[in-house]
Parts: structure tokens; C-alpha cells; sequence
């Protein structure tokens, strides 16, 4: 089996069987299935089922639970010997990517709090408790 | 040469790894994933610039006027589906059955050709309706975020158009299970971006 040493370094090489197939489409349909259900229910009560920031961390954490699902049952990554080096890539881009994305939310918010129009300083004040005589 | 082979044997692990191949070509498994990581670090900058410029809309449409769950639900489907039908058919290539791994890959492109016409036919809707990528910082993030990977899903299917011939013509050679077993990888990773766009795009968007 001379000729496969050049894939038997990708995860799904060998990995992949029916039921994994079958278990990870069942999990993604679920978790898919729930995060629209939330919004349409989010929608059909007009916002008295959550509060918004519950509604984006609830959606935020059902994505990421899919995404490992994925990751897990169609990519087929693990943490055996032959995938060291591609389980290495993927946490150090799971960093870069935490970097990339929560930087730019943290420092383009405080830029938009501290830039805001002439209009809105008025909410700036009350929120910081400074008061005009 | 059984002198050889015996040597590697013994020494485990730590034998020879290279082929007739050579060595560059034992490490393109590794390679590819890595190029996938890349990709990864492009939608990250992507949804980066769409949730630091979703608010953005300059009077123009704003994210709860463009949302249409029904329509993502049945995309979102559409390329769950397909993921799953390429996974099918590496699967049967791997039993090396010819004929069932052909009709899988069929699935697998009409399923993605159908998530690509749908995303064309939700763009000129988008323009049409006079939201064009040219109005806001939040639209030309959104037609940026969702149409690099609609890209990425028509490039995989020329990709896939390509294997699907050379399979048809050649059968089960070394390189035609190679180039299966990467474009499968490459498809469950356009579903994994999918998740992140219906997630954040969609569902966030219409809250």
C-alpha cells in the first residue's frame, strides 16, 4: 500500500464509517433544527421569550457545538498519532482566529464608543455619570 | 529491497516514510489540511469585518429586512445534505464500488449546484430590491462574507466535475482516491464556514 502514504495523513483517510456519517448528520440536523426553532419562537413572541444577548450567546454556543460536531463526525479529526501535526494547525488556528475575530469586536467597539456623533454625547454623560451644570 | 523492508519493519514509526512517490508528496495530506486552515483564517477576517460593520446600513436595508429563514433553513439543508452524500461516497470508493460512489458524487453536485443557484437567485432578489452591495458597509460585508463562500462552493464543484470524469474514465487509481479523499475534506469544511454564516448572518441578524 506504498502509494497511500500521500493521504493517509488526512483524517478522514481509513476513519470514516457509515454510523459516524450517520450519528454526525442526526447531531447537525438537531442542533440546526433547535437554533432556527429559537429564532422563530424568538420572533413569534416579539422578544419576550429572551433578551437579545441571551438569544446571540444561545446561538453563538448551539454553532460551536455543531461545528465540533462536524469537526468530529464528517472531518473525523482526533488526537491519534498519525493526525499530531493537523490537530497542531487547527488549535493554533483556532487562536488565530480567536484573535483575529474577538480583537476586531473588542477594539472597533471601544473606537465606536469613544467616536460617537456629537448627538449622543448626551448618552455618553448619563452613562458615565457626568453631569452639565 | 526485503533487507529493507524488514529494516522499516523493525524500526516502527520511525522507518522511512517516503514512496516511489517521494517525500514531498507523503506530506500533502498534512499540506492540504493546512491550506484549510488558511481558508479558515480568510473567513475569519471575513466575519470579523461583517460583525464590526453589521450595524452600518446608512438607511439602506438592515440585517432584519434581508432575512429569510424559511429560504436559509432549506439552503442550510441542501448543504448538510450534500456533506453528507460526498461523505457516502468516499465511503463506497473506499469499497471501491464503482458505480454507487459515481451516483453519491452526482448527488453531491446537484445538491451543491442547488445551494449555489439558490444563493445567486437571493442575491439578484437582494439587488433587485434596490439592496445592492454598492449602499451600505453592512450590505457589502454581507454579498463579501456569503458570496466568498458561495465562490468556494462553485470552485469545489468544478473541482468535483473534474474527479467525477477522471473516476468514470479511469476507475480507482492512487490519484483518483486522493483527489476524492481531499475534496470531501474540502466539502464538510465549506458545511463547518456554512455554520458560522447561517449562525451569525442569518440567525443573529434576524433577532
Amino acid at each position: 500500500m506504498s502509494g497511500w502514504k500521500h493521504i493517509e495523513k488526512l483524517p478522514n483517510f481509513r476513519a470514516a464509517t457509515l454510523p459516524t456519517y450517520i450519528a454526525g448528520f442526526v447531531l447537525a440536523l438537531t442542533l440546526t433544527v433547535c437554533s432556527f426553532a429559537l429564532v422563530a419562537a424568538y420572533r413569534d413572541t416579539s422578544g419576550a421569550l429572551f433578551d437579545t444577548t441571551t438569544m446571540i450567546a444561545l446561538l453563538a454556543v448551539l454553532g460551536a457545538v455543531q461545528m465540533v460536531v462536524q469537526i468530529l463526525f464528517f472531518l473525523h479529526l482526533s488526537a491519534e498519532r498519525r493526525l499530531r501535526l493537523n490537530l497542531i494547525a487547527t488549535i493554533f488556528t483556532v487562536f488565530a482566529i480567536g484573535c483575529i475575530v474577538g480583537g476586531s469586536i473588542w477594539i472597533m467597539h471601544n473606537l465606536d464608543y469613544n467616536m460617537m456623533p456629537q448627538r449622543q454625547t448626551e448618552y455618553i454623560e448619563e452613562k458615565e455619570g457626568i453631569y452639565r451644570d | 529491497m526485503s533487507s529493507a523492508a524488514t529494516t522499516s519493519t523493525a524500526k516502527g514509526r520511525n522507518a522511512p516514510r517516503q514512496s516511489a512517490e517521494g517525500m514531498s508528496s507523503s506530506k500533502s495530506g498534512v499540506a492540504f489540511w493546512i491550506y484549510l486552515m488558511t481558508d479558515c483564517v480568510l473567513f475569519a477576517t471575513l466575519f470579523a469585518t461583517y460583525i464590526v460593520l453589521k450595524d452600518q446600513t446608512a438607511g439602506s436595508a438592515t440585517s432584519r429586512d434581508i432575512v429569510n429563514l424559511p429560504f436559509v433553513f432549506a439552503e442550510t439543508m441542501v448543504l448538510l445534505l450534500s456533506s453528507l452524500a460526498s461523505g457516502i461516497a468516499l465511503l463506497y470508493a473506499h469499497a471501491r464500488k464503482l458505480r454507487p460512489t459515481l451516483i453519491w458524487l452526482l448527488a453531491t453536485g446537484l445538491l451543491g449546484a442547488v445551494f449555489v443557484a439558490m444563493e445567486l437567485y437571493e442575491f439578484r432578489l437582494l439587488v433587485h430590491e434596490g439592496h445592492s452591495w454598492r449602499d451600505s458597509a453592512y450590505l457589502s460585508a454581507y454579498f463579501g462574507l456569503v458570496g466568498t463562500h458561495g465562490l468556494h462552493i462553485f470552485s469545489g464543484l468544478l473541482w468535483l466535475g473534474g474527479t467525477w470524469l477522471y473516476l468514470k474514465k479511469r476507475g480507482f487509481t492512487t490519484r483518483v482516491m486522493s483527489r476524492l479523499t481531499m475534496f470531501t475534506m474540502f466539502w464538510h469544511f465549506l458545511d463547518l464556514v456554512w455554520i458560522g454564516i447561517f449562525t451569525i448572518v442569518y440567525l443573529m441578524g434576524a433577532l
